[in-house]
């Protein structure tokens, strides 16, 4: 064979070599595939996680369903058994009160703070609002502001207008409907590190330091832990229907 | 002459062979190197587990929800038969009731409104202004339950007492889920009251309107039937109806 013969069998080979490796390899083992690949990752650790969340979930509904299904024949038993069934979901829903451990602020006016002018036309709901918003994205399982535990149906709001006098906050804000005033104790519970993390991250004490009130953290243990009393407001349902949708 | 036509046949097969492996071996080499050197594991027996045992955990998560939603309207239904029947029953039935509307334990349907929140068109160079923020919802929810709702949802996400609401980015986290623009805000509960409440001159929706925002805030729509889906981590539907 000819040095020219062979290098163009080379080529040709090498040519074929490469459409045979492509149509096998790059078909099979797209971008998308890989793509696809993580994905599925992601998707089954989400998967998994959520796994023993429903499994929790079936064997509540299983249990509310039972206690209601006896008790719905008027036995003995069956009222007994939907007692200690509303009693946990009385815990679950706040109508209890919860002990754990947590943190405690205290808002309160701190003459010591420089005053700075101009800064005091505060809405004192909103800020309040905004500090169990930060709690709650740390995962706090239970939240009270001076006494008032907050559920699903509560509200936050101020009564009259915003104050502008140099000194303690000086409005009134509506928790559940009861009026509660400054200084604020805004208790929480759940990971201690995590919420006082998410706190100092978010610079709250700064926030409420520049309208003169200091804005100091105590932590409870396990061990010391924190009671946070139970929802006493009004219960929702009167014009919800539950459904399976 | 035979022997010799013989070797460099051989020959030939030999470096056609080679020289189509070793090209196979670089479309490989060329298409691994393109996806960052990792094409290569789709070919593992790894990714084969990774979905089939995604298949299995999704099949087993789906068939605990499907039970899951079974027995909650089952459960609705001897509700409502409990509660009719009267007595100390009907009293714990309404009560559980209650408890599984505030920890969002199940979907809801019932009389209440519905507004649609929509960012605005941006005119300079301060994007920010006209997005649609956390404090913007977390207003127009807190005046809801203020109202007196039984439930609120923003989008497909149902706010509890464990909710956050907060921007990231052009996004906002309700809860777990991200949702953005338009924001579908509902609410079950007394629909004359729950309207009032938001339409209120000079009240909260009026104070998005107004901030020189252009955001784009619905009157709230009184609806017969609002729904709304279960907390997040329940059984939900692929979205709301209202």
């Amino acid at each position: 064979m000819k040095p020219f013969e062979r290098a163009g069998l080379v080529a040709a080979a090498a040519v074929v070599g490469l459409a045979i490796g492509l149509e096998a390899h790059v078909g099979k083992n797209t971008a998308g595939a890989y793509g696809s690949y993580l994905s599925d990752t992601s998707a089954l650790t989400r998967q998994v996680a959520l796994t023993p969340r429903l499994e929790r979930q079936w064997s509540q509904v299983q249990r509310e369903w039972t206690a209601l299904h006896d008790a719905s024949t008027h036995a003995l038993h069956g009222l007994g058994m939907l007692q200690a069934e509303v009693r946990r979901s009385n815990a679950a829903a706040g109508l209890t009160p919860k002990k754990g451990a947590g943190i405690a602020i205290r808002i309160a006016f701190d003459p010591r703070l420089p005053v700075i002018r101009g800064l005091r036309y505060v809405d004192e709901a909103v800020q309040l609002q905004m500090l169990v918003n930060w709690l709650q994205a740390a995962g706090a399982s239970a939240v009270a502001i001076n006494g008032q535990r907050l559920v699903t149906v509560s509200s936050i709001r101020s009564v009259g207008g915003l104050t502008a006098t140099i000194g303690p906050f000086a409005g009134i804000v509506q928790v559940n409907e009861v009026p509660v005033r400054a200084p604020y104790v805004i208790e929480a519970l759940g990971s201690v590190q995590a919420m006082a993390n998410i706190l100092q991250v978010e610079g709250l004490a700064q926030q409420f330091n520049i309208l003169d009130q200091s804005f100091q953290i105590r932590r409870y243990s396990a061990a010391h832990p924190l009671e946070i009393p139970a929802y006493r407001g009004a219960l929702p349902g009167q014009y919800a229907r539950e459904v399976a949708f | 002459m035979r022997m010799a036509d013989r070797a460099r046949r051989r020959s030939v097969l030999a470096w056609t062979a080679v020289t189509t492996v070793l090209g196979a071996m670089m479309a490989v080499q060329y298409h691994d190197v393109l996806l960052g050197g990792t094409a290569i594991w789709t070919a593992l027996p790894g990714v084969g587990t990774v979905q089939s045992r995604l298949s299995a955990v999704q099949a087993y998560n789906r068939s605990l929800r499907d039970r899951i939603t079974r027995l909650d309207g089952q459960m609705a239904a001897l509700q409502a038969h409990t509660v009719a029947r009267g007595g100390e029953a009907a009293r714990l039935a309404q009560r559980l009731h209650s408890d599984r509307v505030l920890t969002g334990a199940t979907a809801l349907v019932g009389p209440g409104v519905v507004v649609t929140i929509n960012d605005g068109r941006a005119r300079g160079a301060n994007l920010e202004q006209f997005l649609t923020h956390d404090w913007d919802l977390r207003s127009v929810i807190n005046e809801l339950f203020l109202a007196g709702a039984d439930a609120v949802a923003v989008n497909n996400a149902r706010i509890t007492s464990t909710t956050g609401v907060f921007c990231i980015g052009p996004l906002v986290r309700v809860g777990t889920d991200r949702l953005g623009p338009p924001f579908v805000v509902r609410a079950i509960g007394d629909p004359t009251l729950l309207r009032d409440a938001l339409a209120l001159p000079g009240g909260v929706l009026d104070a998005l309107r107004s901030a020189n925002r252009g955001l784009d805030v619905s009157r709230p729509f009184i609806r017969a039937q609002v729904a709304i889906p279960a907390a997040a981590g329940r059984p939900r539907s692929g979205g709301a109806v209202g």
